[in-house]
């Protein structure tokens, strides 16, 4: 097994790329952590290059599969463990079909497993479009916060900003701990590391919550229950969001 | 702001009304205004039913002058009446996209007194959230029946989607459950509808009705088979470019009536109806070939497979070569499956292999494909039906037998079946 360490970023994997072609072992595994090594296995430590990662991307421009630079950015986002090898395979498997746009070749597996992964940010992006609840703050501004798998809060906020146009907002994504910042003006994105980021509600949220949770209990028709069918579209770990499902509700 | 309590019963009169989908307009936020629509429609919650919450769905009031049979919010029903104020409405809406709750309104109302009066409060509402409160959110209008035709084309001009329902699969029917309501009175408002609609978009006009029109009828309250409300159906869709026509297997909302059955209507019916809904809108399926007229669907297994089976001499289909209309006939491949076929098999001839790993159904779909011209089903059509069968047992109720069971299960005890 051949393994790359690098730092993750977009760079870092265009040079991994780079060192595949230019004299290296092609990888198996591509990683941004610490790995445990085998008897038999090879480790390189990448170190990023813009040079060699601009001779990559200036390539990947000019080969029949379209969107490639966009879709490796999109898929970077992903929360998948092996989110890197399977990027990597895929440019690896554009790179050698030079001539033809392979990016629709379901029956490859390379090409499935990327297009899964884009999927599973994109189905995100847009579960989260609507899963996302606002509260207003003392100061007037609204803030939401949620635990994505992929870090979407990016890629989510041009969505809000052009709804809420009037609105300040703030989002937080409290897993990774990155707030993205919307004034009325401009969209910004702010990393708190391990920053406490608190938030003063104002008192008026407990009546929209009960108003929120009143219309959700009165539009159910019970004689039609379906629980199983709920559940498979409002999965149980979008629950700690939704007002409509927290438990001091459930169970009065 | 509303209270709890009046939100509660103009919800709960509302809920009947099926339809919630925020598809179909892509309105853009203007200067200083608040929201914008999505054209693929988004979904912000689920009730303890599975259906989708997208909009506010309630009544302007519940204090109706008809009194429809099927209807719980009928003049004779005692219920709890209320009744909100379009201020009301339009604070509500606004408080809950504000906090990204819902993706706008589907506002109807009970007839109040008569038909233009209710209109005229309805359009009220509209107006004063497009143009006072600058929402640019999805607003589907329920129109009401006999209504001024000047007042509903204005409205056209405000909301996304406007709907009228046509209640029941039969004029028969409706006039004997909701005798004040008629046939022309909702279809001719649907007619003008779709003229006006078919007119701007000549002009290149999209702001009358952007989302276009839908309808929704009751299943189960009347006699009507399948075969006819499925005919039904897509006459509509040819006749008023209709977006959605829904079904509601009906639950029983009221003390007894002689007219209407007493039980609940599964909803295993609708979902069938459903499946051939879109069958008619996406597959290219013609409602006569699916269905003869005074037929009803299988429940067993879904229209497609009832198709197919029905259809031998246009099996099997070569998964290599046959186009993408004919592929998305064969049960077990989809829309996303024919996509995935299509594009995958310019580079290379495609095996059950291939297939497996798109995780097109092959458990469906072996009997009715080759790939390279190799057959792995089986032509016994008894053993095809079997596959095809609902595997799933919690759609069959077991019961303990009674002396007082049904003729059939009775009959089924002594030939030993049981």
């Amino acid at each position: 097994m051949t393994t790359y360490v690098f730092d993750g970023t977009k760079i870092g994997l265009l040079t991994c790329v780079f060192d595949a072609y230019y004299g290296k072992l092609i990888p198996n595994r591509l990683t941004d952590k610490e790995v445990q090594v085998g008897f038999c296995d090879k480790i390189y430590n990448i170190e990023s290059d813009v040079t060699k990662s601009s001779r990559v991307s200036k390539c990947l421009k000019g080969l029949a599969t379209p969107y490639l630079l966009k879709d490796i950015a999109l898929a970077l986002k992903s929360g998948q463990e092996d989110k890197f090898t399977v990027i990597f395979n895929y440019i690896k498997c554009a790179i050698d079909n030079k001539k033809a746009d392979i990016s629709k070749n379901f029956a490859d597996s390379r090409v499935l497993a990327f297009s899964d992964l884009i999927k599973k940010v994109t189905n995100e992006i847009h579960r989260f479009k609507g899963f996302i609840r606002f509260e207003q703050s003392v100061d007037g501004y609204y803030y939401a916060h949620y635990t994505p798998e992929n870090d979407i809060t990016w890629l989510l906020m041009p969505h809000f900003a052009s709804r809420f146009a009037d609105q300040a907002f703030i989002i937080h994504d409290t897993k990774r701990n990155v707030l993205g910042m919307y004034d009325g003006y401009k969209v910004t994105e702010v990393n708190a590391e391990d920053r406490q980021v608190t938030i003063y509600l104002s008192d008026e949220e407990v009546n929209f919550k009960k108003l929120w949770q009143t219309y959700y209990k009165s539009v159910n028709i019970k004689e039609r229950k379906n629980h199983r069918l709920m559940k498979q579209f409002l999965p149980l770990k979008y629950w700690d969001n939704l007002p409509e499902k927290q438990l001091e509700f459930l169970t009065f | 702001m509303i209270d709890y309590e009046r939100l509660k019963i103009l919800t709960e009169s509302a809920k009947y009304d099926v339809s919630c989908s925020s598809s179909g307009s892509s309105r853009r936020n203007v200067r200083g205004g608040i929201g914008n629509a999505d054209i693929a429609g988004i979904c912000h919650s689920f009730t303890e039913d599975g259906r989708c919450i997208s909009l506010l769905k309630i009544l302007l009031t519940n204090k109706c002058s008809y009194d429809c049979q099927y209807c719980v919010n009928r003049r004779s029903n005692d219920v709890p009446r209320a009744e909100a104020t379009p201020e009301e409405i339009c604070e509500l809406v606004i408080s809950f996209y504000r906090r990204n709750m819902i993706e706008g309104l589907f506002l109807s109302s009970a007839v109040d007194q008569n038909p233009d009066n209710t209109m005229e409060k309805l359009l009220d509402t509209v107006i004063r959230l497009r143009k006072l409160y600058r929402f640019n959110g999805y607003i589907h209008l329920k129109g009401i029946p006999s209504a001024d035709q000047k007042l509903i084309m204005r409205a056209g001009e405000y909301v996304d989607r406007m709907s009228f329902n046509i209640e029941l699969p039969s004029e028969r029917s409706l006039k004997l459950l909701a005798p004040q309501k008629s046939k022309t009175g909702i279809l001719s408002p649907m007619g003008y509808m779709a003229n006006e609609k078919r007119q701007a978009l000549s002009l290149k006009y999209n702001k009358f009705l952007p989302a276009g029109q839908t309808t929704q009828m009751i299943v189960g309250a009347s006699p009507e088979s399948d075969g006819q409300i499925i005919r039904l159906t897509q006459g509509l869709y040819k006749k008023y470019s209709l977006k959605r026509v829904y079904f509601s297997s009906y639950v029983p909302t009221n003390e007894s009536n002689s007219n209407l059955p007493t039980t609940p209507v599964g909803l295993l019916r609708e979902h069938r109806l459903y499946q051939v809904d879109w069958l008619l809108r996406f597959y290219g399926f013609t409602a006569e070939e699916i269905l003869n007229e005074n037929e009803n669907l299988p429940e067993g297994y879904d229209p497609k497979c009832h198709w197919a089976l029905k259809h031998p001499e246009f099996f099997p289909v070569e998964i290599n070569t046959a186009p993408p209309e004919v592929l998305v006939r064969v049960p077990g491949i989809g829309f996303k499956g024919a996509y995935k076929i299509v594009n995958a098999r310019r580079y290379t001839k495609l095996d059950f292999k291939d297939l497996a790993n798109m995780r097109i159904v092959l458990k469906r779909a072996i009997n009715f494909i080759t790939c390279n011209g190799k057959f792995f089903g089986t032509q016994n059509q008894l053993a095809v039906k079997n596959t095809l069968l609902l595997t799933s047992t919690d759609s069959v109720s077991l019961s303990q037998l009674s002396m007082f069971s049904n003729d059939e299960i009775k009959s089924s005890v002594l030939i030993g079946e049981l």
